[in-house]
């Protein structure tokens, strides 16, 4: 393993439908946890990295408000617009580059604050894609019209995945119901060819992260990201290789290296990748090396990312037992965090886990991080 | 842990105007990218990571335009993140592209960013929703009343009055008229400026930025990449801190700092003196490039940056000490009241500081330049980054 990394060293984040709380409380309430997760003061934080998207919220320039209940006020404050994802990148460099021992990083979204479709849609370009109703969902379906095509049995293998993740949700007691793969396909179609229950539903929520050098905060819960790694794909979805995520491979290549991992089927214990639909765990899969883009129905249906499998995806139900806009991928870190302390699945205990984390339309950003239990915190 | 010394190797601007008609905005993009490449000796293959600066997206209409000019920026395949900060993003995107290679992330990396703030219409209007919706959008609260609150503080704390802004505003323009790139290439008299109409008192049309468009790009490279052909400028120093957002705090008995004043630009500043060995930047800072988007605030910015006492900048401007052969030139390139692309009009400060260190700003350039002060300022005069720039690397970087 690298032996230059950053600890985690405090973790919060909650999923939440029908809360009239604002934002800003929001905000507050998972700052606050995280930093006593931390066993650490405010005073104690260097800097605050914030993600979050103007249109989600609906007001521009949305760090300004989101900054006080952050704990960042009087701080160094940098908003990261692009992913959540990407604020984590950006505090793990402020730490690496030793301008910073202690930052916050902070995400959010509300599903409820407004139409989070509508906002997708003036993310298209203005000039050619605008009169299209492209948005994400759209987006996701073109991806998985394309996997459908261009590989066999993926049908029943979303509907095993969706199966899978929310039986696990189930287990980790979030609020959702078990189905089976029939229900999956019975399911109403939202977007061809994908069903209601291939989808991530939507909720409000805040995740919040303390990251620190080593032996900046002492703890013995730290976890270590060991590597990252993040890349971009172009714009337009026809220019794009929907399937083979060729920079996802390029992101989780470099977290690996980063990591000192050379074989992700032996040296990664569990794997969170980003279920915004049932395909896009399929595609992630395949793209981080865990088995290629043919051979990735097979080995879900086969049992081998169960819980009790060789090799464990979203052991709390992922995005599709619901995940809030733009921030949700990030809380998936936080999750992460929990299973490698011991707090979550018991074999995840000291583990090492990949967290895969997209953003933009049908993944059009990819972020990889490693993580694992520091020797010395 | 250490951080690598880091230079800005590259940097490349369109000339701003008014509407950049000629150029869309992913176009803008692309010709800030390849000047700064251009002018770096380097091509997009030898760039390891872009960051992009892109402030309220609102002003341009298209919602995180990040996206859709991944190719405008050379980015497909490579690690792209956007940074916001209001208007101090471009100051905040080189601080990212900063932290990039210092960590050993990257050995060059592209911070790029553009903007069109007349795109949609009036700016003050997107700019109001900038504010709490429950308590302040109502108010037709905009950035002009927000910094006229200010400059009104200052007046009353330090007997300032609307001559001394004035003067910063005939400077300014003075310096703009040597600067190609200006959006605003004019001079103006004394009386020009106390004779133009209120925008909200005490600031008038001619103590206010205009509202630009245009492109700005830097290259950041680690020691080890740099190539005998390139003329480095070294960021010796970075600070970034912030206040508060509600204005009612920065007034009042319970305040941190008084909202006439720059205390959260003050203690970026410290940070970044300390890390570029800076003690008395009254004495060793030899030009200075600060973001003041209307001319009060370059005074509290002169004093916040401890380049005087509280309250003394009106008189120093009248005596030309801020002037081009004055003791410390502020703002050669005309600053932000000649020039305001929001998105990166603090990458232009930066910009300048180092075509200032290269001995390369032409009519505007400050002789001997060797250690220049830039900053940025973005969302309710809130966050406040600062970059020291100089000729040869600092031991303390």
């Amino acid at each position: 393993m690298s032996d230059r990394w950053v600890n985690i060293v405090g973790a919060a984040y909650g999923r939440h439908d029908h809360r009239n709380d604002s934002l800003e409380e929001l905000i507050y309430e998972t700052t606050t946890e995280a930093l006593a997760d931390a066993g650490i003061e405010l005073e104690q934080v260097d800097a605050l990295v914030s993600a979050g998207s103007d249109q989600i919220d609906g007001r521009a320039i949305t760090s300004m408000l989101s900054t006080g209940p952050a704990g960042g006020d009087l701080k160094d404050e940098t908003n990261i617009a692009s992913a959540s994802a990407h604020a984590l990148a950006m505090g793990w460099l402020m730490i690496l580059s030793g301008q910073r021992d202690v930052v916050l990083v902070t995400s959010w979204g509300r599903a409820s604050e407004g139409e989070v479709p509508a906002a997708e849609h003036l993310t298209a370009d203005p000039f050619y894609d605008r009169d299209l109703p492209l948005e994400d969902l759209v987006a996701m379906a073109m991806q998985a019209q394309v996997h459908r095509t261009q590989v066999d049995g993926v049908d029943a293998a979303a509907a095993a995945v969706v199966e899978k993740n929310l039986a696990n949700a189930v287990a980790a007691g979030r609020p959702v119901e078990a189905v089976g793969a029939d229900a999956v396909r019975e399911s109403p179609v939202v977007g061809t060819p994908l069903r209601e229950l291939e989808v991530s539903p939507r909720c409000d929520g805040v995740v919040c992260i303390v990251l620190a050098a080593p032996g900046a905060v002492s703890t013995d819960r730290a976890v270590a990201i060991r590597g990252m790694g993040w890349a971009s794909d172009r714009y337009r979805l026809a220019d794009r290789d929907l399937v083979g995520l060729p920079h996802l491979q390029t992101a989780s290549k470099a977290a690996f290296e980063r990591a000192g991992i050379s074989s992700v089927k032996d040296d990664v214990d569990f794997f969170e990748l980003h279920d915004y639909s049932a395909d896009a765990e399929l595609l992630a899969a395949a793209a981080i090396g865990l088995t290629d883009v043919k051979s990735a129905p097979g080995l879900v249906l086969e049992g081998a990312t169960a819980a009790d499998g060789r090799w464990p995806v979203n052991l709390t139900g992922g995005s599709l037992a619901g995940d809030f806009p733009f921030g949700g991928p990030l809380a998936r870190v936080a999750e992460a965090t929990a299973y490698i302390r011991g707090e979550g699945p018991s074999k995840t205990n000291g583990s090492t886990g990949l967290v895969q984390m997209s953003a933009g339309f049908a993944g059009q950003f990819q972020t990889a991080v490693v993580l694992d239990r520091p020797e010395e915190a | 842990m250490n951080s690598r010394p880091v230079a800005a190797v590259g940097v490349g601007q369109t000339r701003f105007t008014n509407t950049a008609e000629a150029a869309t905005y992913p176009e803008l993009l692309r010709q800030a990218t390849q000047t700064a490449l251009a002018d770096a000796g380097l091509g997009m293959d030898d760039i390891d990571a872009v960051v992009f600066a892109l402030a309220p997206e609102s002003l341009m209409g298209i919602n995180h335009a990040e996206r859709w000019c991944v190719e405008a920026i050379g980015a497909a395949g490579k690690p792209v993140l956007r940074v916001q900060t209001g208007g101090a993003t471009g100051m905040s995107a080189v601080h990212a592209g900063y932290h990039h290679v210092a960590g050993g992330a990257a050995e060059r990396v592209l911070v790029v960013g553009a903007d069109r703030v007349r795109e949609s219409g009036d700016a003050q209007q997107i700019f109001n929703k900038i504010w709490d919706p429950i308590y302040e959008r109502s108010m037709a609260h905009t950035t002009i009343s927000l910094i006229a609150m200010s400059a009104s503080r200052y007046m009353w704390l330090y007997n300032s009055t609307e001559e001394d802004m004035a003067r910063v505003s005939v400077k300014a323009h003075k310096n703009g008229a040597n600067n190609p790139n200006a959006h605003i290439r004019r001079e103006v008299t004394i009386d020009e400026v106390l004779e133009s109409r209120y925008l909200a008192w005490p600031l008038k049309l001619l103590d206010t930025c205009p509202q630009s468009a245009g492109g700005c790009a830097t290259v950041l490279s680690s020691k080890e990449a740099l190539e005998p052909s390139q003329d480095p400028a070294w960021i010796s120093g970075i600070g970034m801190s912030n206040d508060t957002y509600w204005v009612g705090d920065r007034i009042g008995p319970k305040l941190i700092y008084d909202y006439g004043d720059g205390g959260a630009l003050e203690a970026a500043a410290r940070q970044a003196y300390e890390q570029a060995g800076i003690s008395d930047p009254a004495k060793e800072v030899d030009a200075v490039e600060t973001y003041a988007s209307f001319t009060p605030v370059e005074l509290h910015n002169a004093e916040a940056l401890g380049l005087c006492a509280l309250g003394t900048a009106g008189p120093l401007f009248q005596e030309g000490f801020f002037d081009m052969d004055g003791q410390i030139p502020l703002n050669p390139s005309g600053g932000v009241i000649c020039t305001n692309p929001i998105s990166v009009t603090a990458m232009v400060r930066f910009v300048e500081g180092v075509l200032q260190i290269r001995g390369t700003a032409e009519a505007r350039q400050v002789k001997g330049a060797e250690t220049v002060v830039t900053t940025g300022s973005g969302g309710s005069h809130q966050f406040f980054p600062v970059s020291v720039l100089t000729r040869e690397p600092r031991s303390a970087n």
